[in-house]
């Protein structure tokens, strides 16, 4: 083969692999003991608390009064938050729930 | 007999621009007593013989007066309206030249607003409408961006940059009880208080939406006049802080709507330079329901889309990929008018370009320079929503108080509709172009008049008159456990003709009504959709 067949498959793969590490599942870039959660009502978030303590769910901060969307901690080597959120959502005190993703800036 | 001819021609050229007036004929603005309406001089006997009347500007109860050409001059009739007791002031017409082109030394750099090819946004023209400030109610219009501070050392922002004057800054009381404690100057998610300072990413964002325009110094944003209410985030973060920060903004419109704008703060955008690459809307369903609730109550925001050559619509991107049709996305435009190669593009779920590629504006350090990827593009929409709600438009402005969705909706379709065709964004956006803030102006100025009652929500159940047809006295019915607000009477063709402030016994009276049809808004306390119906005078 001749030399610039080589550089040529090269460039390929290497193309291919950065493609290919961009398209990861995002999923992977969040933050790992933290998750979003709307609830019903306020009250909710206190029985939250104690429904889900095995896995020491915590209210972390308000993150929106309007609409009830709380940030909750968790210990994540008890239970991973993708888990935790489909848990969740199955909860009759949640609205809506999911990751806490990284985000990045656009220049 | 050269020397006699050159006279006569310069005396001849002096006297012709002398009689070109300075002011429109026929015409004359005259602001009137409270309660006064214009209609009102039409019918009085008087020497000036008035045509028409048309309401100018509500809160200060100026009317344009057309007068009969055979009458009087526009001067004698200044005079003589100053003889009426209900005219407080009175003016001829004056024509108002294009001082479009700003002073700010640095305007030239600004490609993205003008260039001699025309590959522009022109806002150049779109400055000789507005120049931004406040609505035509006197609402102070503030757009929102959401980013990593502010050089707040910058010489060119002045007064643009929003406060929150109901707050005593650094006393550690909630002055305004509105949850947040000292956010002066606004606030930041990073360390819980009003420190702003930063912005090596927000200070151009903030001046493309806001740099001060016209005063002498650097550039201008796409608004001259403009509140800037910035609300710190450390991007890179995560979306925890996304929806806080959204959430100040958020809770700032809705206290201003509740309150009939006595508290609170009048956002109507939202900027966004920042994303999750490959991102999934069902992955991020909270932060997604945040456009719509925004929205809702009168915010439409903007989000960058991803600074790849990649298609939207394939690979997932937030925010540009949610849903909402409060959200704006936007991707980015080079000094050529062409996409930028390393931009995303989706036919059904990015809107339209914007110049971002390098636009010149302000910078970290109190200094200038171009700014770029899509981060750069999208302020210019978020700027342009808050320009639009300037708009010399009184019927706008009361469609803004009165049902805030369908304002924000109004807006968003008038930046969408007023697109340039782009070919290099053709088929892989949604409108196939790029911004251009003027043709937004004017679809909104050539829509003024019919914006006034039509595609209002009604309710046809929900209010009824009777009797109708009628004569006099109406009677409303309705099943709410609410008392009337606001019911305000047009024409069919838009024009607000009588407003009905007592409306405690639920009636009204149309006896000195002409014939014909009309339409009644009707407005419950402590809500916003209105509802209109027909009434017909006999």
């Amino acid at each position: 083969m001749k030399k610039e067949s080589i550089f040529k498959w090269t460039v390929l793969l290497l193309i291919t692999i950065v493609v290919s590490c961009k398209s990861k599942d995002t999923k992977q870039d969040s933050e790992k003991n933290t998750v979003i959660v709307q609830v019903y009502n306020s009250e909710a978030v206190t029985q939250l608390e104690k429904g889900y303590v095995q896995y020491n769910l915590k209210k972390e901060k308000v993150l929106s009064r309007p609409m009830q969307i709380f940030l909750f901690t968790f210990n994540s080597e008890k239970i991973l938050n993708t888990e935790l959120v489909e848990l969740l959502k199955k909860s009759d005190l949640v609205k809506e729930a999911q990751l806490n993703r990284n985000v990045i800036s656009r220049n | 007999m050269k020397k006699l001819l050159f006279l006569i021609l310069f005396f001849t050229v002096i006297q012709v621009h002398a009689q070109e007036p300075n002011f429109v004929r026929n015409e004359v603005l005259v602001k009137l007593a409270n309660d006064v309406r214009g209609e009102m001089l039409m019918q009085e006997a008087s020497t000036i013989q008035i045509t028409g009347a048309t309401l100018i500007s509500r809160p200060m109860n100026i009317w344009l007066l057309q007068l009969d050409p055979s009458s009087m001059s526009e001067g004698e009739a200044v005079t003589t309206l100053y003889d009426n007791p209900n005219v407080l002031i009175a003016q001829k017409n004056h024509i108002v030249k294009s001082r479009a082109t700003p002073n700010d030394p640095l305007f030239g750099d600004q490609w993205q607003y003008f260039q001699d090819n025309d590959k522009d946004i022109d806002a150049d023209e779109a400055w000789d409408v507005t120049t931004g400030g406040t609505t035509m109610n006197g609402d102070v219009i503030v757009a929102s961006v959401l980013d990593d501070g502010i050089d707040l050392n910058h010489e060119d922002f002045e007064d643009n940059l929003w406060t929150n004057e109901a707050e005593i800054p650094d006393n550690d009381i909630d002055d305004d009880n509105n949850n947040y404690v000292d956010d002066y100057k606004g606030w930041s998610i990073v360390t819980d208080d009003d420190d702003i300072a930063g912005g090596s990413h927000g200070t151009p964002v903030a001046g493309i939406v806001g740099a001060k325009g016209n005063n002498e110094i650097g550039v201008t944003g796409v608004n001259w006049d403009v509140k800037v209410m910035v609300i710190k985030n450390d991007f890179n973060t995560n979306e925890a802080a996304v929806i806080e920060a959204y959430s100040y903004a958020l809770e700032a419109r809705m206290l201003y709507n509740s309150t009939a704008g006595a508290e609170g703060a009048f956002v109507v955008s939202t900027n966004a330079s920042w994303g999750v690459d490959f991102g999934n809307p069902d992955d991020a369903p909270l932060w997604c329901a945040l456009y719509d609730t925004l929205g809702e109550n009168g915010i439409l925001s903007c989000g960058a889309t991803i600074n790849d050559n990649q298609d939207v619509d394939v690979i997932g991107d937030l925010p540009t990929a949610c849903p909402s049709e409060y959200l704006i996305t936007v991707t980015n435009t080079d000094i050529t008018d062409n996409k930028v190669l390393f931009a995303g593009y989706g036919a059904e779920t990015i809107d339209l370009g914007a110049p971002g590629a390098g636009a010149y504006n302000t910078a970290l350090g109190n200094t200038y320079a171009g700014f770029g990827g899509t981060s750069g593009a999208t302020p210019h929409v978020t700027g342009t929503i808050a320009l639009l709600y300037s708009a010399p438009c009184q019927n706008f402005a009361d469609i803004v108080a009165n049902d805030p969705a369908a304002a924000a909706r109004f807006v968003r379709d008038f930046i969408l509709q007023g697109v340039d065709p782009n070919e290099s964004l053709e088929g892989i956006t949604t409108t196939g172009g790029r911004l251009n803030v003027n043709n937004a102006v004017q679809l909104l100025m050539d829509n003024c008049e019919t914006l006034a009652i039509n595609d209002q929500e009604a309710n046809p159940d929900l209010v009824k008159l009777y009797p109708n047809p009628s004569q006099g006295l109406i009677t409303i019915s309705h099943p709410r456990n609410a008392a009337i607000a606001k019911l305000k009477l047009y024409s069919m063709d838009g024009k607000l003709i009588n407003e009905y402030k007592d409306i405690s016994n639920q009636t009204f009276d149309v006896t000195s009504l002409s014939k014909g049809m009309y339409v009644v808004h009707v407005v419950f306390e402590g809500e916003t959709t209105i509802h209109n119906k027909v009434l017909v005078k006999d």
